[in-house]
């Protein structure tokens, strides 16, 4: 048992018998419980031709069991008033509650159940094929940004799994198999393989004892490693245009850039605030605000097990030039190479950061997700409060560092989206 | 009349929310001038004569802080979270904006010329082109229908002028909530934020909040044509009855058993069993007026008619059969249990609190809310439906590819449906 600080609360961390990790944080103040479990399975896992399966597993979970009939998991969720979803990404999947405090022993039960007695059909794979096949048609193939970011990566990354989108290419999707789901199943889905989140009015011993009951019987599997792919050094500029009916140029760039257990991804967080933050940051001034280019700027680096990308979005104005977006990139990268943040402006991201971490721990459900990645992504929780003592931490020389190690302009990829003539 | 206040603690939270709210929207802008209110709070954002934008940025940013200006249909607000250490500098800065904004030219015609960027930019986003599309035609193009942000053409006729008039109108602490939440106690916060409101004057003119007119009759169809697609999006409804007025529990409870949850009758029928869409919801807008009650789904191209023939027969036997008992034992059970969720934190409290005074609901209609819901018999739910949902008389907005697409549309609604075109781009939407 460990016992780790969150902000004003403490974590306690239990490992079952059988490698089930299980966090608790006990907040008598909060009206709601939240409730969360991760697995450590996201595309990262998936291989060439398999693409999109730990997404399309995770729609698979609100199926039938084998004491559930189909459909009846969320109606007794929902029937209480729960909040419920999941998400799925490079590095996890997780399933997350949101519920009045008393139903908490029926969403163990409920989320045990689907963790071990999941019955998989031809007929419900084959629907769900469909639902994740509009999904991606909503994400991807009818949104610019969707469309871009896949592009863009499948660029950057040639041999590593990051390049492929973790709602999988369509051919893809359509062609998963019901062994494909169940082998996925049976692989990845183990309670060496998860871990359990719950915040809340919550007294931890009668939680322990709620989780043992619910999944302590479970048997623990052997977990394959993740593919061992490494993305060589990229040492040339990428470039791609996409044509698209829309009515203003976007601009992308992104440059290869460290894991978030990495010591330098706090100075690039700093960096990226020094440049995208809120108004006042150097590229929102000189791209939106006074250099009127881009109605829109976003960036900052990707949060991820592996390396992933830093990446720069410009939604530029009508009749701005993607040169123009450029040179702006260029100009302040250059910047920021040469000479350090001023003192003024590492206020603003230390003060920037404590709101952004207070904020994140506002709700329940805020408290779970942040315990839940972590764990996860970097495997431990305590890097959390270490990870904000970083970035306060982090100094002027540190971002200049940053700048020049990884935001280099030879290296950098660019994909460069057009209005058809059409629009 | 004094300035509304609320106040919602959060010890420990390490960070206070404030809000300044105004009895003012997007509906009460003059007649071809969409979209002043939002750009005369833009204007306001842009610092005071002692501070130019850039600096007001800088220091809001240096405080840690967010500050944000908006304006809906029948209120505006400046909203700013801050961490507790900084709060009483950041009061000050949110207070100038409003007692003494510079509202000077130039930051004029930069903020009139951003939001003319963001309209246009907007046209990326399909369901926001279908949800403009829906509203505008069902409110008749009338100023219900109106995005806050207006459209081209009324931000282009919008001068400094009509700004100035604007934030003199929103000046007045008839007009106006002010309201904090989080890590600071109700002495502090008042001192702060609501006591120097006190040089306001009382009024400058009450805005009008009329009822929305009659909405059209018949199926009224609005293709929002845009190439490429392959999918649609699709908005259906009505107007639907704001909160107090009859058959307003009735509806929202039939309203979450029909399309307000995944295990809803919508979602049950157009994905788990079809698999054409990947949601389909339907919700009651809860609005000073009466307002919409719309179904939003997104099937692929292929499988639009299908889809809108679907859910148009869905409405019918709503209307005609109502809901289940089943489904509204489930419903009322979904809506009490979720009702936490209204008020789960300092900021959500707040919230309710600032609604219920801004847009008069009545004055238990959140703290009522579950007793209500329980209290909805399935005869009440009945008549809801029977009276509430209009199959016959729709607005259905979609964009898709109009040419490969509309044929589909029409056909699956039927012979008698208005069937209009517009591009994508068009600025009227």
């Amino acid at each position: 048992m460990r016992r780790i600080p969150l902000g004003r609360h403490t974590v306690r961390l239990e490992t079952l018998d059988n490698g089930l990790e299980v966090l608790i944080l006990a907040d008598p103040d909060s009206p709601v419980t939240a409730f969360h479990t991760w697995f450590k399975v996201g595309s990262r896992h998936e291989r060439p031709g398999k693409t999109g399966l730990a997404h399309l597993f995770e729609h698979l979970m609100f199926g039938e069991t084998e004491n559930l009939a189909h459909g009846e998991f969320d109606r007794r969720i929902e029937s209480v008033g729960a909040s419920m979803n999941a998400a799925t990404w490079l590095d996890w999947t997780y399933y997350h509650e949101t519920f009045l405090p008393e139903h908490l022993p029926m969403m163990a039960e409920l989320e045990a159940e689907r963790m071990a007695r999941l019955t998989l059909e031809e007929e419900q794979v084959r629907r769900e094929k469909e639902v994740v096949a509009n999904e991606r048609r909503f994400r991807v193939e009818n949104s610019v940004e969707g469309a871009a970011s896949e592009r863009l990566w499948k660029e950057a990354f040639r041999v590593h799994p990051y390049g492929h989108p973790t709602i999988g290419w369509m051919d893809d999707i359509l062609g998963f198999t019901v062994e494909d789901c169940r082998t996925f199943y049976r692989t990845y889905y183990a309670p060496n393989n998860a871990a359990l989140v719950v915040v809340g009015p919550v007294d931890e011993g009668r939680a322990l004892d709620l989780f043992r009951r619910t999944h302590g019987w479970m048997k623990p599997q052997e977990i394959p490693p993740p593919p061992a792919a490494v993305e060589p050094p990229q040492e040339e500029e990428r470039r791609q245009r996409l044509p698209w009916p829309t009515p203003t140029r976007k601009t992308c760039v992104a440059w290869r850039s460290p894991e978030l257990a990495h010591p330098d991804h706090a100075a690039l967080v700093v960096l990226a605030q020094v440049l995208f933050g809120g108004r006042s940051g150097r590229l929102q001034r000189r791209l939106v605000h006074d250099g009127e280019i881009a109605t829109d700027l976003q960036g900052g680096p990707g949060s991820f097990h592996d390396p992933s990308l830093f990446e720069i979005w410009a939604d530029l104005r009508e009749g701005r030039t993607h040169e123009e977006a450029l040179a702006a990139i260029d100009a302040e990268l250059a910047r920021l190479a040469d000479a350090p943040p001023e003192p003024a402006e590492l206020e603003t991201a230390r003060n920037q950061v404590l709101l952004g971490f207070r904020s994140a721990l506002e709700t329940a459900a805020g408290r779970a997700d942040r315990l839940g990645f972590f764990h996860v992504t970097v495997g431990d929780v305590g890097a959390i409060e270490r990870r904000q003592q970083a970035l306060l931490a982090v100094s002027a020389q540190d971002v200049r560092a940053a700048a020049r190690r990884y935001l280099v302009p030879a290296t950098r990829n660019v994909l460069l989206v057009d209005p058809t003539e059409a629009a | 009349m004094d300035v509304r206040w609320f106040h919602e603690p959060g010890p420990g939270l390490g960070f206070v929310d404030l809000v300044l709210a105004f009895d003012a929207g997007a509906a009460s802008d003059p007649e071809g001038r969409e979209g002043l209110t939002l750009l005369t709070l833009r204007l306001m954002r842009c610092g005071t004569a002692r501070q130019t934008r850039a600096e007001l940025d800088a220091e809001v940013e240096r405080l840690g802080a967010h500050l944000e200006v908006g304006a809906g249909l029948h209120r505006a607000s400046i909203r700013g979270r801050v961490i507790r250490e900084n709060l009483e500098p950041f009061a000050r800065l949110m207070l100038g904006l409003l007692l003494e904004p510079a509202l000077r030219e130039d930051d004029f015609a930069q903020a009139q010329r951003l939001l003319l960027a963001e309209v246009t930019a907007k046209r990326d986003d399909d369901q926001e082109l279908a949800g403009r599309a829906f509203r505008r035609a069902l409110f008749g193009g009338g100023r219900h229908g109106r995005p806050s942000s207006g459209t081209v053409a009324s931000l282009q006729r919008v001068t400094r002028d009509d700004c100035v008039r604007r934030h003199r109108e929103l000046c007045a602490r008839e007009a106006l909530v002010a309201a904090v939440a989080g890590d600071v106690a109700e002495d502090e916060a008042r001192r702060l934020l609501l006591e120097p409101l006190a040089v306001l004057p009382e009024r400058t003119g009450a805005t009008r909040f009329d009822e929305p007119p009659a909405p059209p009759r018949g199926v009224r169809v609005v293709l929002v044509d845009k190439p490429e697609r392959t999918q649609a999006q699709i908005y259906l409804g009505h107007l639907g009855p704001k909160p107090g007025r009859e058959h307003h529990d009735g509806l929202l409870v039939s309203s979450v058993a029909f399309g307000g949850t995944f295990s809803g009758r919508l979602m049950q029928e157009v994905r788990v069993k079809r698999g054409w869409s990947y949601g389909a919801y339907s919700r009651l807008t809860r609005s000073r007026t009466d307002d919409a009650w719309h179904v939003w789904t997104f099937p692929a191209a292929k499988d639009l008619g299908p889809c809108l023939q679907l859910v148009h027969g869905m409405l019918r036997d709503l209307r005609r059969d109502g809901v289940t008992a089943e489904e509204l034992a489930f419903a009322q059970g979904y809506l009490v249990g979720s009702s936490v969720f209204l008020i789960d934190t300092p900021a959500d409290r707040l919230e309710r609190r600032i609604e219920v005074a801004m847009l008069d609901f009545p004055a238990d209609y959140y703290a009522g809310l579950r007793g209500r819901v329980e209290a909805v018999t399935l005869e009440r739910a009945h008549a809801a439906t029977g009276a509430c949902i209009h199959p016959d008389d729709l607005v259905v907005a979609v964009v898709c590819t109009a040419r490969a697409s509309g044929d589909d549309v029409r056909r699956a609604l039927g012979d008698g449906a208005v069937v209009d075109t517009v591009a994508f781009d068009d600025d009227t939407l």
